[in-house]
């Protein structure tokens, strides 16, 4: 029996990953990288991901990898619908449990790397962090600044008072 | 020091508006071209573009301590993939999404530039926040909830409905679902939405539900009815017990239920009702209705329902009928026999092919005779389909000592496309009539059973509801299935 096809893939800080191909193509970025310069020894390079999250992403591929792939011309609507549910897997849900800097790290990757499933994952992560709190307990958990002017605020928040129960 | 990852579009507040022409556009995060393009030239191209991490942090704006990646590094269309779940799925309440506009000036910008956020609008909603929803939402869908209902009572309903149809109307054209509800007073939707329904571009609008109150006379809906007739045939409805009436097109059915026009004084006037609704609709998107569901609490009038929607609706092929709802023996009475128009017959429905029958907890026996008398009749008629698929989908109560006999007697003479047994417990049905069933020389292509462990003598089905699906039965030669929804 012949091995699966491998890729090697390099990170921003010169780290090389040889995974099965069809782990790394759950990246459409590579995917379509494969597809057009076609296989190759020579290693990916990945100049946006350094090496500790392209091993957290390629994990997230590996237990995923035998997942159906989100359809290219999926239907906008439902595309949104998914985007606006907020489940995630016990799996994933274990997956994404890391700090914040990591978590951020993790979505820009699936991000540059399109893959949404992940993208999915990461920002239900943070939309499920963000539910149900005041404006001050948001800057508060994610070291946000409020750079409004005292006028400027007391207008978004005279605006708010529109979307009251009339 | 780390490189941080970071979108081949950069991130943060700098990068808002070259992100704003893809969002306004709802274009992936990465096109494919797009992505091989920045991979190519990120690869092999440049080692330029491999970027700084510190200069990464400068482009959040100081918002943040520097040095570290926050969530005001993420790019517009990441913070948008955020904010969609955390704004709610009924984007029609617009508090949570508010809220988050007070967090600081890039998420403000993010939201107010991004008109994925802002689809939908409501009558009820304030002035202002309509405006900013029509504001933000650029020239993107909207999607319409015009409810006159709430404000019954309101003496400045007409007020405030008018003000909403002028703010509504130059985007009429890019409305994608109209969800109307209609009020007790007739004058407004005269005015108000009958105008812009005359106005609006089909093109965009993919969904369009009409519900009228009862103790409204049918004069009164003649003009919302004559500019939604339009729409009707080519757009689908949602289910609503609530409407008297439905018309919509992806499911190519009308829906009639005459259990709550009490506001007549009679048979008369609810077949002058029915009669003026549907004379109100265009004849060619009637021609495109195909189903016939038919809820009719007086039996006596059941015929004149039947003539004038064979009358409007000539195509139609397909009938339900509950029993609980119509009386069906009556309604194929009808059907079963022609008219007499001047010295020619004519039969009602002439297209019917399909038959669609909960018999729920009747205990007439004769009803699958009746069924069996309707199909042979309409068989020998001139200029008439034949009936070739049923569809029972409830019958426990009909299913009596002498059913099973009639069943056997009967159903060769027509396909069982379908037969639902729910609900069974203390019946006259054994496995033995099921074996029969299932080896007649007819097309039964489902068979659906509630809780009958006594046909599972190797142990209890795992799920209540066992459907069988026999049409991998090789005596069963596979057809099309039933189109209906």
């Amino acid at each position: 029996m012949s091995a699966a096809p491998q890729v090697t893939l390099e990170s921003s800080d010169g780290e090389k990953f040889k995974v099965d191909k069809e782990v790394a193509e759950r990246s459409v970025l590579i995917k379509n990288m494969i597809e057009d310069v076609g296989e190759s020894d020579n290693p990916i390079p990945l100049p946006n991901v350094n090496a500790s999250v392209l091993k957290k992403v390629l994990e997230y591929c590996e237990h995923h990898r035998g997942d159906p792939l989100p359809a290219a011309d999926a239907d906008p609507s439902n595309d949104d619908n998914r985007k606006r549910a907020t489940e995630i897997s016990d799996w994933d849900q274990k997956f994404i449990q890391v700090d914040q800097e990591m978590l951020f790290e993790i979505i820009l990757a699936a991000n540059y790397m399109d893959i949404k499933p992940l993208l999915d994952v990461g920002c239900k992560t943070v939309a499920n962090m963000i539910k149900g709190k005041t404006p001050e307990e948001i800057r508060k958990l994610f070291n946000i600044v409020n750079d409004f002017t005292p006028e400027e605020e007391a207008q978004i928040k005279k605006e708010n008072e529109w979307a009251e129960d009339r | 020091m780390s490189h941080h990852p970071a979108s081949a579009r950069g991130t943060g507040p700098d990068a808002l508006t070259s992100h704003l022409a893809s969002l306004r556009t709802r274009d992936p995060p990465f096109s494919h071209q797009e992505a091989c393009d920045g991979l190519i030239k990120a690869s092999f191209a440049s080692a330029d573009l491999n970027l700084d991490a510190n200069n990464e942090r400068k482009a959040i704006g100081g918002h943040t301590q520097q040095n570290q990646l926050t969530i005001n590094s993420l790019p517009p269309e990441v913070l948008y993939d955020i904010f969609l779940p955390v704004a709610g799925f009924y984007l029609g309440h617009y508090t949570r999404l508010l809220r988050l506009r007070v967090v600081c000036k890039y998420w403000k910008e993010v939201i107010d530039s991004t008109p994925g956020l802002w689809m939908a609008i409501k009558l009820e909603l304030h002035p202002e926040l309509q405006a900013m929803i029509i504001r933000n939402s650029r020239n993107h869908p909207l999607n319409v909830l015009w409810d006159e209902t709430i404000w019954n009572n309101d003496p400045a309903k007409k007020a405030k409905i008018a003000a909403f149809s002028t703010l509504m109307e130059p985007s009429a054209s890019r409305w994608q679902s109209l969800n109307y509800r209609r009020g007790l007073t007739s004058e407004t939707s005269t005015q108000s939405i009958c105008p812009l329904l005359d106005s609006m571009e089909t093109s965009s609008l993919q969904g369009f539900a009409v519900a009228v109150q009862y103790h409204v006379e049918p004069e009164d809906c003649t003009p919302l009815c004559e500019s939604a007739a339009r729409y009707i045939g080519a757009f689908p409805l949602p289910q609503d017990n609530e409407r008297e009436i439905e018309f919509g097109l992806r499911r190519r059915r009308i829906a009639i239920r005459n259990d709550t026009w009490d506001h007549g004084n009679g048979p008369q006037d609810r077949l002058a009702y029915l009669a003026s609704v549907t004379n109100s609709m265009d004849s060619r998107a009637c021609r495109e209705v195909k189903i016939l569901d038919l809820s009719c609490r007086e039996h006596e009038e059941i015929g004149g329902y039947l003539r004038t929607i064979h009358s409007r609706f000539p195509q139609i092929n397909q009938i339900l009928l509950k029993e609980k709802q119509t009386d069906i023996a009556v309604a194929f009475q009808h059907l079963s026999s022609p008219l007499q128009v001047e010295l020619a017959e004519e039969w009602l429905l002439p297209k019917l092919t399909k038959l669609e029958l909960d018999l729920g907890s009747s205990t007439d026996a004769r009803l699958i005779d009746i069924v069996a008398q309707l199909v042979m009749k309409r068989k020998a008629a001139d200029g008439v389909e034949d009936i070739t698929e049923l569809r029972i989908t409830s019958a426990p109560g009909a299913i009596g000592p002498g059913m099973v006999e009639l069943f056997q007697q009967s159903i060769a003479s027509f396909e069982l496309t379908e037969l639902g047994l729910n609900h069974v417990s203390n019946s006259e049905i054994s496995e033995d009539f099921i074996e029969k069933l299932i080896i007649q020389p007819v097309w039964i292509l489902k068979l659906r059973l509630k809780v009958f462990s006594k046909f599972f003598n190797h142990g209890a089905p795992p799920a209540d509801l066992i459907i069988l699906d026999l049409q991998k039965n090789p005596q069963n030669p596979m057809k099309s299935w039933w189109s209906g929804p």
